[in-house]
């Protein structure tokens, strides 16, 4: 028999045995009263459980550990102006450090040396704050261990908004021993931004070295859920794995299990059936959908947001000189000087130690007929018939000419050729083929 | 914008919906235009792509005029033809009810989608990696250099005296999408990134479009279609597919979605247009990319099932067993045909190996589907999707047979992954997703078509090829 409790906030329906003839009657009121109790009490024992639940679920994906307390029973800070620049040029400006150039590479490097070391293993959480922080840019953390005073390890972190951003460290396999020294470093985001216009003013705020902590752990895993992804090659391929720092599990996972689960026990507790289980579901799925689909809008924007920066208010001639491979661009435009004088169609081969540049390349000096170095098959420097080609190799010095034999070689083979261009990355030679 | 540029766009439109009005019938609702021109439109710019492709050592400058010269009659003549022979428009004047608001709002979602990816497109040159290094690096060439040259093989290449031949690392790559690329650049007047971008907008619209239009005509309601059709276009992976334009993937998934569902209204109708229709797309499948055989010979093989008598049928679902475990057992004792064919496509009969990187795998696939930013909670849709309307599945002779390609293009794609190197590519997630995304479309609708409420006229009475198959569907 299904009852409907009106008297319930949740006007919910719950399953009853039907009640025996005689008791009916002289039980009359208490069969009244005894429902709604109940009621309140499996609606009071859902809500624990779902509160329960989701902290739970909070707690795994955030990682916390067990019997962590809620704030930080240390902090370690920093101002900004405790850091002194390595690299580029800064200024204080009152507790902040304001960074108003890049070094050497296009890079910004500000450290601090710890007047003691710190145990890394204490101090998992980190906290920064930055004001004005470009989207251009991609921010580092570095630190120096005891163990390998010579070495600098580096972590990328999800670039800091106007918030504070957290960071868990345990993530990262190199954060242990005793710590003597941190940093943060900035350079133009690979593959994206072009690193000669990638750089603007910003100011390091503070950062922090927290004790574990509650606080600290959903910190870290709100600000990798909420950061600025910039695009990246790989995000064609992964959306998540294409953010370039260690990963938290993601709102994905959390809202498919906890909203399963939680509809589960609803259920269970609530006495319903498969049909409002099913509904239910359905419900939680749109509702899940929605939520995630606002933040991916959210990163969408973010992302859009620098492409924006970069190529909007310009001509399509203007945008098409905006590469990110600043230096490969020009070494195609230096080739393309050296083909203005050579017949139409003149074969060019391109080299280089990265298959990046090798693509990368060939793509900039169309619509030169270039093919990339593979067509070049031991075969053909054994006498496999070739025209007169024009070789480009960029960045690659397992290839070595020897100008008195005029012989350019490669792993195992050789080519007759001649040097045309050496300057900085780039050489170009005329090759014939096989070396005589 | 010049004229030609306008041309360029009114030819596939003309000629797609031409042809898809002809083998399906004159459209009369706004679903069947929808569907119209949206699989239309995507088949025209195929098939001005192709049109190229024997017009040899073109100059770029005279594509578009001379190939719209002979495509816009064709385009004009179907229509013609369909208008001409269309019987008059007796149906009944549609029921117009107001939308829910929020359907309004998942309106204004997929609208705010649409402008950030098109945005996206104007602006950024090209930026993924197979868009410069595979897929439009010839187009790019050809625009440039100003004629369709021909792109060989290397010794080819390297011995030409000539000038005129190109290579490529990708040069034996199918050209089809290269051509449209070229199709709408020409017609621009210059290598423009915002202009070949836009064909993938264009593409994600006529996917919308296309799929809208095709779940209604196959009687799902409005509601339902347009959530199917809100949860298709807000998906982040085909969203980043069209922002980043470029990879042939998301046709590829196209072609899939459009071929299974006018496949499902062929079994559904009886009607040979459809099934025409739904050829057509899986022909063009190789034509894009090169997997596009394997899904042609999956495709083929459903639909030659769905037509089998009840007969053929048992022996086919008996003998596919034994016919699958027979070429394991072939290749693992190394018979002679069989192992070297499938040594070909990488397979590996090294248990030991197979055995060490298949967790790994497997756990990499699962995160793409299931944890990461991908696919919002898709795959979680289409479980429960199953698990609360399986009544439906089973009532339905055709959503079964779609079922079973799904389910071997599933196979298909868990056997290339864990049989096969590159599963190295899914523990690294770079090919995992964008193969998983061929198939998304085509698994959104069939999972949007489960939530039909069954049509009284139909389950009375079933048309006469589904009623022989309903007994021993799989």
């Amino acid at each position: 028999m299904i009852r409907r409790h009106l008297s319930s906030p949740f006007l919910l329906d719950s399953r009853v045995a039907a009640p025996s003839g005689g008791a009916q009657a002289s039980d009359g009121a208490a069969n009244i009263r005894r429902p709604a109790l109940s009621h309140r009490a499996r609606a009071f024992a859902l809500l624990l459980l779902l509160v329960g639940l989701w902290t739970g679920l909070l707690g795994w994906v955030a990682e916390v550990p067990l019997g962590a307390a809620f704030q930080p029973a240390e902090r370690m800070r920093f101002v900004g102006s405790d850091f002194h620049v390595v690299m580029g040029a800064g200024i204080e400006n009152d507790k902040r450090l304001g960074i108003n150039a890049v070094g050497a590479a296009h890079m910004a490097l500000q450290s601090i040396a710890l007047a003691r070391p710190i145990d890394a293993a204490a101090y998992p959480v980190l906290r920064y704050r930055w004001q004005d922080f470009p989207r251009t840019l991609e921010l580092s953390f570095v630190f120096r261990r005891a163990d390998q005073p010579d070495d600098v390890h580096t972590v990328t972190l999800p670039p800091a908004a106007a918030h504070p951003g957290y960071f868990d460290l345990s993530d990262v396999a190199d954060w242990h021993g005793r710590i003597t020294e941190i940093g943060f470093a900035e350079f133009p985001t690979a593959q994206l931004v072009p690193a000669d216009i990638a750089f603007r003013p910003f100011s390091l705020v503070e950062a922090e070295l927290w004790t574990r902590s509650w606080r600290g752990s959903l910190g870290a895993l709100g600000t990798d859920w909420s950061a600025y992804r910039p695009w990246a090659l790989m995000s064609v391929s992964a959306l998540g794995p294409d953010a370039p720092w260690p990963h938290k599990p993601t709102p994905v996972l959390l809202l498919a299990i906890g909203l399963t689960a939680s509809l589960v026990i609803a259920s269970l507790v609530l006495a319903r059936g498969a049909r409002w289980l099913g509904i239910a579901l359905c419900l939680a799925l749109a509702g899940g959908w929605l939520a995630l689909d606002l933040r991916w809008l959210g990163e969408f924007t973010d992302r859009h947001l620098l492409t924006r920066e970069l190529y909007a208010g310009k001509s399509w001639r203007e945008r098409a000189t905006i590469e990110p491979d600043t230096a490969l661009v020009a070494g195609a435009a230096r080739v393309r000087e050296l083909l203005a004088r050579a017949p139409a169609g003149t074969h060019v081969i391109v080299a280089a130690a990265a298959v990046y540049d090798v693509l990368r390349l060939s793509y900039h000096l169309l619509p030169a007929n270039v093919a990339p170095m593979g067509v070049l098959s031991p075969s053909n420097a054994n006498g496999k018939p070739m025209q007169p080609a024009l070789l480009v190799v960029y960045a690659d010095p397992d290839w070595t000419f020897d100008a008195a034999r005029k012989a350019l070689s490669y792993a195992k083979s050789e080519y007759a050729a001649e040097l045309v261009y050496d300057e900085g990355d780039l050489r170009i030679f005329s090759i014939r083929g096989a070396a005589p | 914008m010049s004229f030609t540029y306008v041309i360029a766009w009114l030819t596939p439109l003309l000629l797609g919906s031409g042809i898809v009005a002809l083998l399906t019938g004159r459209p009369r609702t706004f679903a069947e235009y929808a569907a119209t021109l949206g699989c239309g439109f995507v088949l025209g710019m195929l098939l001005c792509g192709l049109a190229m492709a024997p017009l040899g050592r073109l100059e770029v400058d005279r594509i578009v005029p001379m190939v719209a010269a002979i495509l816009i009659p064709v385009g004009l003549g179907a229509w013609a033809w369909v208008l001409l022979r269309a019987a008059p428009n007796v149906a009944t004047p549609p029921q117009r009810t107001h939308l829910h608001p929020l359907l309004w709002a998942l309106l204004a979602l997929l609208a705010l989608h649409a402008w950030l990816m098109f945005d996206e497109i104007l602006l950024r040159p090209m930026y993924p990696w197979d868009a410069w290094a595979a897929w439009l690096l010839k187009p790019k060439a050809w625009m440039l250099g100003g004629h369709v040259d021909r792109f060989v093989g290397f010794d080819e290449w390297l011995a030409d005296a000539s000038g005129k031949l190109r290579t490529a690392q990708t040069w034996s790559y199918p050209e089809t999408l290269g051509r449209v690329a070229i199709w709408f650049s020409s017609a621009w007047g210059e290598w423009n990134a915002g202009v070949v971008g836009a064909i993938w907008f264009a593409l994600w619209l006529a996917l919308l479009a296309g799929c809208y239009g095709q779940l209604r005509t196959l009687r799902l309601q409005r509601d339902r279609a347009l959530v199917a059709t809100y949860a298709l276009g807000s998906l982040p992976l085909i969203n980043v597919h069209v922002a980043l334009a470029g990879y042939a993937d998301l046709w590829i998934a196209t072609l899939l979605a459009f071929a299974c569902l006018a496949w499902m209204r062929a079994l559904e109708t009886g009607e040979r247009g459809h099934a025409a229709l739904a050829v057509l797309f899986a022909l063009m499948l190789p034509l894009v990319k090169l997997e596009g055989s394997i899904w042609l010979v999956i495709l083929g093989g459903a639909m030659i099932y769905a037509r089998m008598p009840p007969r053929f049928r048992r022996i086919a679902l008996a003998l596919a067993p034994l016919v699958g475990g027979g070429v394991v057992v072939a290749y693992l004792l190394r018979f002679p045909l069989v192992a070297p064919a499938l040594d070909r496509i990488g397979l590996t009969a090294d248990t030991e190996v197979l055995m060490t990187h298949a967790p790994a795998v497997i756990g990499a696939a699962a995160e793409g589907l299931f944890a990461q930013y991908n696919w919002h909670l898709f795959w979680f849709a289409v479980a429960l999707t199953l698990a609360l309307r399986f009544g439906e599945l089973r009532a339905s002779p055709a959503l079964r047979v779609l079922g079973l390609f799904l389910l071997l293009g599933c196979g298909f794609l868990f056997a290339l992954f864990v049989l096969t190197p590159a599963g190295k590519w899914a523990e690294s997630y770079t090919a995992v997703n964008r193969l998983s995304l061929q198939i998304v479309p085509a698994m959104l609708a069939f999972a949007a078509l489960l939530w039909r409420e069954p049509s009284v006229a139909v389950v009375a009475t079933p048309a006469p090829r589904m009623a022989e198959a309903a007994p021993t569907g799989p």
